[in-house]
């Protein structure tokens, strides 16, 4: 026991979070700091970072507080919401979330830590979650084929325009949308169709299509009222004019209605929230695509597919990944390259767990109790004018509309405003039969209805003609798993398939896989958070406002800008809406001609997708050799674009992990010739703390990537939520709240909740009060040790391609394999798979160049599994020096076998010449913790070639088993 | 007057080989047109256009011929020039896709059946950003007759692209190929 009395502030460990938050621990980093032979943690940062852009004086922002006091100051504010009974419909529906699933995947870091599944060896797990969802997706809607999700239903309806625009035959120009289409959708397609030329008329479906010159119908199904058309006519009349029909659809009305797809719509898109997702005051929620077999290479989002692995064995993996390929070009019609992967797999699993006869039953319950609330309320005297529905009425209410929204207030229930005499109710499958007769009591006397009357008269509204005949759901997959039993082992020996976050770092380059705390993540499931509507009046969001306002407020702190807008939900949508902040404040200055964005040709490829988007004509600005911007290129194309310059999109720390000198230049020529500064903030977390943010670098306008920098997590491949921070000339521009906006904004919402990914900020507000100034600081600090520690011990193995003229590198570090690839043949893609034998996901795969690998450990990793890393790519490249030296076949060697299988493993026939030793247990830590991949390495030809997006037949299934 | 050679050439790689091929020209007083060259798996290959005055064509002629003894095969052929045919438009194409035996092949084959003539085609296999998978691309410069129109051609690559499973694009080609 020492004999030195520690100070009370010492023991209260108030700073307690960063060194859990941070790695390496200070003997790690005195240990770390030798090794690159500097005295301290200063001397590398004076060292790798540029004296112009060294911030001078910390964070605005108060230091970092104990887990159990945030949590503490997390639970009174999400007490300031006030959860009422949201009956607004428009797309959000509370929900039961099943608890098996909401504890086994929502809150199970094996599911939310995973990556994209780029490797698809070890992401077999949410592969076939995904699948499933694919599957009951284009069972519902009736269509062939269905993708993994996309960011939310209006997005997805605007995706379905520019699908429609680029695969329909016809030359047309204008998209129809119905007006019975839920205001958010026509909204954000309003916003996607002005800056590339397309005229949207919103009209009456039955009379406004004739004469248009059309290339896409919308339509909405059931509409927004809740009445169910029979959509027929209208159909072929569209086909007609030579124009593509999207329809959108509510998951859950289709268990009982036709399905769109029997009707020959060409596209359905919609939400799969209800499916188990939490509402979350607007997000995150899994949208869906599903569109006919023969559009599948123009379907926008990812897909995953089945294949086979090496041996023969059936495999997912993501199909037709050329699709992304597109985001690289300048004609691109859309920047996704994100999804809602965890939502989606909830929503799967919610199919999997009720399957075809539990859905029925809650879609026919909601049914019910719509239809016995429909009829009371008509023998309260009131006219409710929807014929046929599902679960949504429209009441006319006439004077009595103020009256009965103050006596839903009273009972804690929030009733679709649709006009002043107008009132809109929708079901959910929570409302029991004692909340209709509370619905009734809103309305009137309600006294002198007999509940279980008016429900056993209660008829079927589904239009005989629009009822689902037949089951739906029919896959094996929806009918295996009834038992919480069965589906809690299904969950985990998916999960266990599966290489997260939970089991090793996760290297890659320009993803910042950080921990996401368990503090941090604790909050999104509570009722206060997730109960609440995103179109509830905002007194019932008073918590969400508070934590909002405070978010942005350290946002714009950590970044050194004037304003933030949470709403887009995905990093390129924060990009494109960063670009139409820009192209709205050149209209206001009656500069509207200026159209030339110029992008380095080093930039991540959705900037080009997104400036088109913006209806910006890109022109490239060269790289120098070292990989900074080419200044006198820029300052030249600055200059013959001066009087059409509108902005550059520049990423700082630039894309190969360096911090340029030049950046506060490159800003200025921008700036000179009249143009704005759009900074990616993609690689933010090199920034905060030891710089003052990309505002005062130079940029008018970043989006970050809180899935990277702020500790989302990645959820196997969405949730992303991509905030943009602007100068305050900006921030008139910023997108506007939509059906929430009190006024009319230059700028139209981008997203179809006004603040996006609401349900998921909380985890970000956490990061930032946890830490604080000193450990957000520290935290930029660590992970530049971290990635400088890594390329100093791969240096002698590996050539690192890029550094700063200090020899250093920023966050992230580029090795270039393409030498070895010259005198072995072997790839990265052979050694990302021989990392899976090893227990590591691979770092980024050849990006942002063509045959290298990069590496971004974060300031999470300590050294130990730095070093854990760094050994196995050292013994990796003396694998490969065996075969360069002639030991090892250049055609059979633990590389281009890799990844190594149980069934290799116990493969009678074993002729390889290296031992099973080598193959499965390459280092020793392998033997006391060994990542089994599932299976071999995938033909992804063979899938694309072969194309199947649904869960194989169920003998499929026994085989593997 | 001169006259106008097209060369190609093959042989392993080595510092020297265009030095040694443009040193013959230079000697002959012959002119350096239009080339692609480029190593390949090892070796050294590539085409070339030269102008050489008449009287020493032959002379040039030999000279390329005596590099053989250097290792260097060279195929030499008198060019009778002509312009860019005429009943043709001329459009761009372009192709990416999961690299697999016989893109090549099923898209030459097609683009023939229609009558239409590949002027230029470049290709290269790329790692594929994020998913490391093989890439192959195309770019072509096609002579398509005047009689089959774009949208017929597009149908036709459409169904292709389909099959190989691969993108197609097709532009008008704006500024002609150097």
């Amino acid at each position: 026991m020492s004999q030195l009395r520690r100070s009370l502030d010492e023991l209260e460990q108030r700073a307690d979070f960063t060194r859990r938050h941070i790695g390496p621990s200070e003997t790690d980093k005195a240990d770390m700091l030798e090794l690159l032979g500097l005295a301290s943690m200063d001397a590398l940062i004076d060292k790798v970072v540029p004296a112009a852009i060294r911030s001078q004086t910390p964070l605005a922002l108060p230091n970092g507080r104990a887990e159990h006091e945030v949590l503490a100051e997390m639970r009174t504010i999400a007490d300031r919401n006030q959860v009422y009974k949201s009956l607004i419909g428009m797309g959000y529906h509370d929900c039961h979330t099943p608890t098996v699933i909401l504890r086994n995947v929502l809150e199970n870091p094996a599911w939310y830590t995973s990556y994209t599944p780029y490797q698809p060896e070890i992401s077999q797990g949410r592969l076939e979650a995904m699948l499933n969802f694919q599957t009951m997706v284009a069972e519902l809607t009736g269509m062939e084929i269905a993708n993994a999700s996309l960011l939310d239903e209006a997005t997805a309806a605007a995706e379905a325009m520019t699908f429609c625009l680029k695969t329909g035959k016809s030359r047309g120009n204008t998209f129809f949308v119905s007006q019975d289409c839920h205001p958010q959708t026509i909204q954000v397609i309003q916003t996607r169709a002005q800056p590339i030329g397309v005229t949207v008329v919103v009209g009456d479906h039955r009379q406004d299509l004739a004469g248009l010159d059309l290339f896409g119908v919308l339509l909405q199904y059931p509409a927004s009222t809740g009445e169910i058309y029979d959509y027929t006519e209208v159909i072929a009349q569209a086909h007609a004019q030579k124009a593509l029909v999207v329809v959108a659809a509510d998951l859950l009305s289709l268990v009982m209605l036709k399905p769109p797809g029997t009707f020959g719509v060409d596209v359905v898109v919609g939400s799969s929230q209800r499916f188990g997702v939490p509402l979350g005051y607007g997000g995150p929620h899994a949208a869906f695509f599903a569109t006919k077999e023969a559009y599948k290479r123009n379907m926008p989002g990812r897909l995953v597919g089945v294949s086979i692995d090496k041996r023969g064995d059936k495999a997912y993996r993501l199909a037709l990944q050329t699709r992304e390929q597109h985001i690289r070009r300048e004609k691109a019609t859309s920047n996704i390259c994100t999804a809602q992967a965890l939502l989606a797999v909830i929503a799967s699993m919610y199919g999997v767990y009720h399957g075809p006869q539990g859905l029925a039953t809650i879609a026919q319950r909601v049914h019910r109790l719509t239809a016995t609330l429909a009829d009371g309320l008509r023998q309260l005297g009131y006219d409710v004018p929807t014929q046929t529905f599902f679960d949504t009425l429209t009441v006319k209410t006439g004077a009595h509309t103020q009256t009965v929204h103050e006596a839903a207030n009273r009972q804690r229930i929030n009733l679709r405003a649709v006009d002043a005499e107008t009132v809109g109710i929708a079901l959910d499958e929570t409302i029991t039969r004692q909340d209709v007769e509370t619905l009734w009591a809103l309305f009137g006397n309600a006294g002198s209805l007999s509940f279980a009357d008016i429900e056993n008269a209660a008829g079927d509204r589904i239009p005989t003609a629009l009822r689902r005949d037949g089951p739906c759901l029919t896959h094996p997959i929806f009918d295996s798993y009834h038992s919480e039993t069965e589906m809690l082992r299904y969950m985990r020996a998916l999960a266990d398939k599966d290489l997260a976050l939970d089991r090793a770092m996760i290297p890659l380059g320009s993803c910042t896989m950080k921990l996401n705390a368990t503090t941090e993540m604790i909050p999104i499931t509570w009722a206060g958070f997730n109960g609440i509507h995103p179109f509830a009046p905002l007194y019932q969001a008073q918590g969400y406002q508070d934590l909002m306002k405070s978010l942005c407020k350290g946002l714009a702190a950590c970044t050194g800008y004037d304003d933030v807008s949470l709403q887009p939900n995905s990093g390129a949508q924060g990009e494109y809406a960063g670009l139409l902040a820009i192209c709205a404040y050149h209209q206001s200055r009656g500069e509207g001609h200026r159209n030339v964005c110029l992008i380095p040709s080093s930039a991540h490829g959705t900037n080009p997708a997104s400036a088109q988007m913006a209806g910006l004509k890109v022109v490239v600005v060269h790289c120098n050799e070292s990989g900074d911007v080419d200044v006198p290129d820029l300052r030249a194309k600055a200059e013959q674009y001066s009087d059409q310059l509108a902005a550059l999109m520049v990423t700082y720390p630039s894309t190969h992990g360096v911090f340029e000198e030049a950046i506060v230049e490159i800003c200025n020529i921008v700036h000179q010739y009249g143009g704005q500064v759009y900074i990616d903030g993609a690689n933010l977390n090199a920034l905060i703390g030891v710089t003052g943010g990309p505002g005062k670098l130079g940029g008018d306008v970043s989006h970050l990537n809180l899935h990277k920098t702020f500790c989302i997590p990645h959820g196997g491949g969405g949730p992303g939520v991509g905030p943009i921070a602007v100068k305050a000339h900006l921030a008139p521009f910023l997108p506007g709240l939509g059906v929430m906006a009190a006024e009319s904004t230059p700028v139209g919402p981008v997203a179809a909740a006004p603040w996006g990914s609401a349900g998921i900020l909380p985890i970000s507000w956490a990061y930032v009060a946890l830490m604080g100034r000193d450990g957000l600081t520290e935290a930029t600090r660590s992970a530049i040790l971290n990635a400088n520690y890594i390329a100093h011990r791969l240096a002698p193995h590996y050539p690192v391609l890029y550094t700063g003229p200090n020899g250093m590198v920023a966050h992230e570090c580029i090795l270039d394999l393409r030498p070895i690839k010259e005198s072995t043949g072997i790839s990265v893609d052979d050694v990302a798979k021989r990392l899976i034998d090893y227990g590591f996901h691979a770092p980024t795969m050849s990006f942002p160049v063509a045959g290298t690998l990069m590496i971004e450990p974060t300031e999470s990793e300590s050294k130990r599994e730095l070093d854990r890393f760094c050994e196995a790519m050292i013994s990796i490249r003396e694998e490969i020096h065996a075969i360069e030296s002639g030991a090892f076949d250049p055609q059979d060697n633990p590389l281009v076998n890799a990844p190594h299988t149980t069934a290799d493993l116990t493969d009678p026939e074993w002729s390889h010449p290296y031992s099973r030793e080598q193959a499965v247990f390459p280092a020793s830590t392998t033997k006391a913790h060994k990542y089994w991949p599932p299976v071999g390495r995938i033909d992804n030809v063979y899938g694309d070639r072969n194309l199947i997006c649904s869960c194989p037949p169920l003998s499929e299934y026994e085989k593997v088993a | 007057m001169s006259t106008s050679l097209v060369l190609t050439l093959i042989g392993d790689d080595r510092p020297g080989l265009v030095d040694a091929v443009s040193t013959a020209i230079v000697e002959q007083g012959g002119n350096w047109l239009e080339s692609r060259m480029a190593r390949l798996a090892g070796k050294f290959t590539g085409i070339l256009r030269a102008d050489v005055p008449d009287a020493n064509a032959e002379a040039l002629i030999a000279a390329l011929r005596k590099l053989d003894s250097e290792g260097l095969r060279i195929v030499v052929e008198k060019s009778a020039a002509s312009g860019a045919p005429s009943g043709y438009r001329v459009l761009s194409l372009n192709l990416v896709g999961q690299d697999h035996p016989g893109i090549v092949h099923d898209v030459s084959h097609a683009l023939a059946s229609s009558g239409i003539n590949i002027e230029e085609l470049s290709t290269e296999c790329t790692s594929a950003s994020w998913s490391g998978e093989t890439l192959f691309h195309a770019s072509a410069r096609l002579h398509v007759p005047q009689e089959l129109s774009v949208d017929e051609l597009r149908e036709v690559l459409e169904e292709l692209a389909n099959e190989l499973m691969v993108d197609i694009t097709l532009d008008d080609a704006v500024t002609p190929a150097v």
